[in-house]
């Protein structure tokens, strides 16, 4: 029920700014590891909570934190530093959890601190340099430029596809 | 309108689902040789609703096959013909195809013409009568009413919104709309709200004019056409129009239990016998689990934060607490009991299995149900019913033998399998025991060995071979035969139990039969557990697992070569495993202080599992990791304890598995990390 609320709450807020303005709009939460400022899609949180600690999980990946209970729901929380490999999060009781929900249900993700809700003209977000011969870092989608700071906007399929790859495993693992 | 039809129709299924459970317990007491009048007549009765919802609806597939049933019936009611075991029979596999026809209806297949014509015709044969079937297809409500003795009336109760515009010229007519809706009232629950639009003002009014209409919603059984009737005078002078109402679902189902009461008369509804039962989406009961857990939570921890001075200063104050603590356990206890339900409805389904496998193998086999009112979760009784048949199939094909061998070997020509279900303790048990040949347990393991799934120095013991018939790719089906052995093995069975939280256990005897023993937990929410920490973090271990605890253990251990360590309990050796090390949890056990505890694993072994310290009993309710993550091996799941925070619930066997290094693979793919995630890219 809360969930449900909370959306809507957030629905609302989305349409406050978008109904005055043109459909190039996006709004988006932004964050901070480090020096660095990200962001992910508004319509994809669910709420913020302050980091209160979790519960680990033996023997799972490096960057899962383990898992917290979310109002009755066990939730994993995924370092995003550690995710990026810029390696673990030092915690404090400052840091915060960004709780997503995409399909496959919902998650954590463990940030330094969150800055602004911000508006975007679609004109604004910019692909991601590709650099010859390198990889590409596949957890960005763009780049966001006209704000304050640079900020690399977030792919949280990316992000979030351990899931589908440790599926993929087992299934490949037992053929 | 056409969304009306199918919530009719929808309706329509669910309740010949229940018409044919009715269908099978009467016939199938009538063939063990019960007499009574009342099967015959619940049967009789059975049909007959079906094949008049079946009318109503147009399904004319089912009416003709339908009505032969019901034409037997009804002279087997009428003693015109007796009742006897080959009659129940045929009558069990006509309900059999009946049911089929249902399904294909509601699905809105076409079977193959001549699919139900051979029941039809044996069932004719058997009860050595002749049926009328003219007009029985094209004339389904006359039919009905026509060869029913009683005369009862046989109509689904529905919503209709009725529109009646009078034209102006009506009441000059000697016509009184009061009149009418007076006899609508009559026909069923009535709501009428008058239009008052047309009214001129005062000054332009002719008193001899029609200037209201109404609106109304009339909740009835009775035909289109009785309705019509009643607006027979005013037909010209009126736009009138009748149709289904487009209300909530709820009106439908009330629809169900009001007309009755409504006419007074013992007409026969459709729908009986009336349920008070609803259904509720799983969804909103979990959420109610969920609320109630947090309730608890919040409480505890409201409990915790008043001061003792608090206490003392406010007496009354501790009491309303307890009180409050009294009513959310009560609360938590409630909302977990709407989930269970009786084991029956998985039961049910069976006796039709055995059924067809009889025909299919030509075996003879009778089935026994024993604890069909036991109740389990509704969860559980979902997936229960897919390893169960499986288990009833492999009973029928591999277990039971023919007649011939069994009469040869000194056994009652009859298979028996027995379903039998019953509640110990905490836990659910169900056995599926047949008395067939039992397992050959050198075949079995000379399969074994063909399928490498052991080698051949390994030195196995019978119940250790046994349970080799759980590993993926096992099958002693030397042909694959069409019940069994198609590749969906004991292994999925297995596993399936496993994600339920239960065990399965086999215990046979060459010869004599085999015992497949289902241990299930009541519920699939809560769980009794011995709270544990180890390294920081508090575990849940299921108290049913666990044998005892051991504190100064250390003197009783041993590192055997190759084996790892090992616990000596009262001079039997058990795996000593350590959690920390397990689970890579950092800072924990110092030798001397830590606590052994003694587990239970699958096939009767034990385990010896060290933990920091024992913190306490209590009972969990259980969440799912794979909700919003994925199963971590060596884990069941995970709760959350007094203090808001989550735990995570062992799975001793798992954990057993993961320590000699079979979970590995798991783990491996577990640990999905940046590297293999650029390899990908």
């Amino acid at each position: 029920m809360m969930n449900k609320r909370r959306i809507t709450d957030y629905g609302e807020v989305a349409d406050k700014h978008s109904s005055t303005e043109d459909a190039d709009l996006r709004q988006f939460v932004s964050f901070t590891i480090g020096e660095q400022n990200y962001c992910v899609d508004i319509m994809a949180v669910r709420e913020i909570r302050v980091w209160t600690g979790a519960t680990n999980l033996p023997n799972s990946a490096s960057f899962i934190r383990g898992v917290i209970n979310l109002r009755g729901t066990i939730v994993p929380v995924l370092d995003l530093r550690m995710r990026f490999g810029l390696g673990p999060t030092e915690t404090s009781p400052g840091h915060v959890v960004v709780i997503v929900a995409v399909e496959g249900g919902q998650t954590g993700l463990l940030v330094d601190a969150v800055s602004d809700i911000i508006t975007v003209n679609r004109k604004d977000i910019a692909d991601i340099p590709h650099i010859e011969g390198e990889d590409q870092n596949p957890f960005f989608r763009g780049l966001i430029t006209g704000q304050e700071n640079l900020m690399a906007l977030i792919s949280l399929e990316e992000v979030l596809s351990y899931r589908a790859n440790a599926a993929q495993a087992a299934t490949a693992a037992a053929a | 309108m056409i969304g009306k039809l199918e919530k009719f129709k929808t309706m329509f299924l669910d309740e010949c689902e229940e018409h044919v459970r009715t269908l099978e317990k009467s016939l199938t007491a009538l063939k063990n040789g019960a007499r009574g009048q009342d099967w015959v007549d619940n049967a009789f009765r059975a049909v007959h609703s079906v094949k008049g919802g079946a009318g109503m609806l147009g399904f004319s597939r089912i009416v003709p096959f339908a009505h032969t049933l019901e034409a037997v019936l009804d002279a087997a009611r009428l003693k015109r013909i007796p009742i006897t075991d080959q009659l129940a029979s045929a009558a069990l596999r006509a309900v059999d195809c009946l049911s089929d026809l249902v399904i294909a209806a509601g699905k809105g297949v076409d079977l193959p013409s001549g699919f139900e014509s051979s029941q039809s015709a044996a069932l004719v044969n058997v009860a050595g009568i002749s049926i009328t079937t003219s007009n029985v297809a094209a004339m389904p409500d006359a039919s009905s009413n026509a060869d029913d003795p009683q005369g009862e009336k046989l109509q689904i109760s529905r919503m209709l919104d009725i529109s009646f515009r009078p034209h102006v010229g009506l009441l000059r007519r000697a016509n009184d709309p009061l009149f009418i809706l007076r006899q609508l009232a009559e026909m069923g629950a009535v709501k009428v709200s008058a239009d008052c639009s047309g009214l001129p003002p005062l000054a332009d009014m002719n008193p001899t004019d029609a200037y209201l209409s109404w609106n109304l919603t009339l909740q009835t059984k009775a035909a289109e056409q009785a309705i019509r009737s009643v607006f027979e005078f005013v037909e010209d002078d009126c736009a009138l129009s009748i149709a289904p109402a487009a209300g909530a679902e709820i009106q439908a189902v009330t629809a169900i239990a009001e007309p009755a009461i409504a006419n007074g008369g013992p007409d026969y509804v459709l729908s009986e016998p009336v349920l008070s039962t609803i259904r509720v989406d799983l969804d909103r009961i979990d959420r109610l689990v969920n609320l109630s857990g947090e309730i608890a939570i919040s409480q505890a921890l409201v409990a915790q934060l008043i001061d003792q001075s608090l206490f003392n200063a406010h007496p009354r104050l501790f009491q309303e607490l307890s009180q409050l603590l009294t009513h959310t356990q009560n609360l938590q206890d409630s909302v977990m009991a709407i989930r269970a339900q009786p084991i029956r409805t998985i039961f049910e389904r069976m006796p039709r299995l055995v059924r067809e496998l009889c025909d299919v193998t030509g075996k003879s086999i009778v089935l026994r149900l024993v604890g069909e009112a036991t109740e389990i979760d509704k969860t559980m009784i979902e997936q229960l019913s897919d390893p169960i048949m499986h288990m009833i199939r492999n009973a029928a094909d591999h277990g039971i033998e023919n007649s011939e061998e069994r009469i040869a070997r000194g056994k009652p020509a009859d298979g028996i399998i027995t379903l039998r279900a019953e509640q110990r303790g905490s836990r659910i048990v169900i056995e599926i025991e047949d008395d067939g040949r039992g397992i050959d347990r050198e075949k079995v393991r000379q399969r074994a060995l063909e399928c490498n799934l052991v080698s051949a120095d390994e030195n196995l013991g019978a119940e250790e071979i046994d349970h080799l018939i759980f590993l993926p790719g096992f099958t002693t089906a030397e042909r694959v035969s069409d019940i069994s052995g198609r590749g969906v093995g004991m292994d999925v069975v297995k596993r399936n139990i496993q994600r339920l939280g239960g065990r399965i256990a086999i215990r046979s005897e060459l010869g004599r039969g085999t015992r497949m023993t289902l241990t299930l937990p009541l519920t699939l929410a809560v769980l009794e557990g011995m709270v544990v920490r180890s390294g920081g973090e508090s575990y849940v271990i299921p108290i049913g697992s666990i044998v005892e605890c051991r504190n100064s253990w250390s003197k009783d251990s041993d590192a055997l070569p190759g084996l790892g360590e090992v616990l000596n309990v009262r001079g039997t050796n058990l795996r000593l495993l350590h959690l920390s090390r397990i689970f890579n949890i950092g800072g924990a056990e110092t030798d001397s202080q830590s606590i052994a505890v003694i587990a239970e694993i699958e096939g009767g072994h034990q385990i010896a599992l060290v933990v920091d310290e024992i913190v306490g009993q209590q009972q969990v309710v259980i969440k799912s990791l794979a909700d919003n993550f994925e199963a971590v091996p060596g884990v069941a799941g995970a709760t959350i304890l007094g203090d808001g925070r989550v735990a995570l619930i062992l799975d001793p066997t798992e954990i057993a598995r993961l320590a000699s290094g079979r979970g590995a693979s798991v783990r491996q793919s577990m640990d999905f990390g940046n590297q293999t995630r650029r390899n990908v890219a």
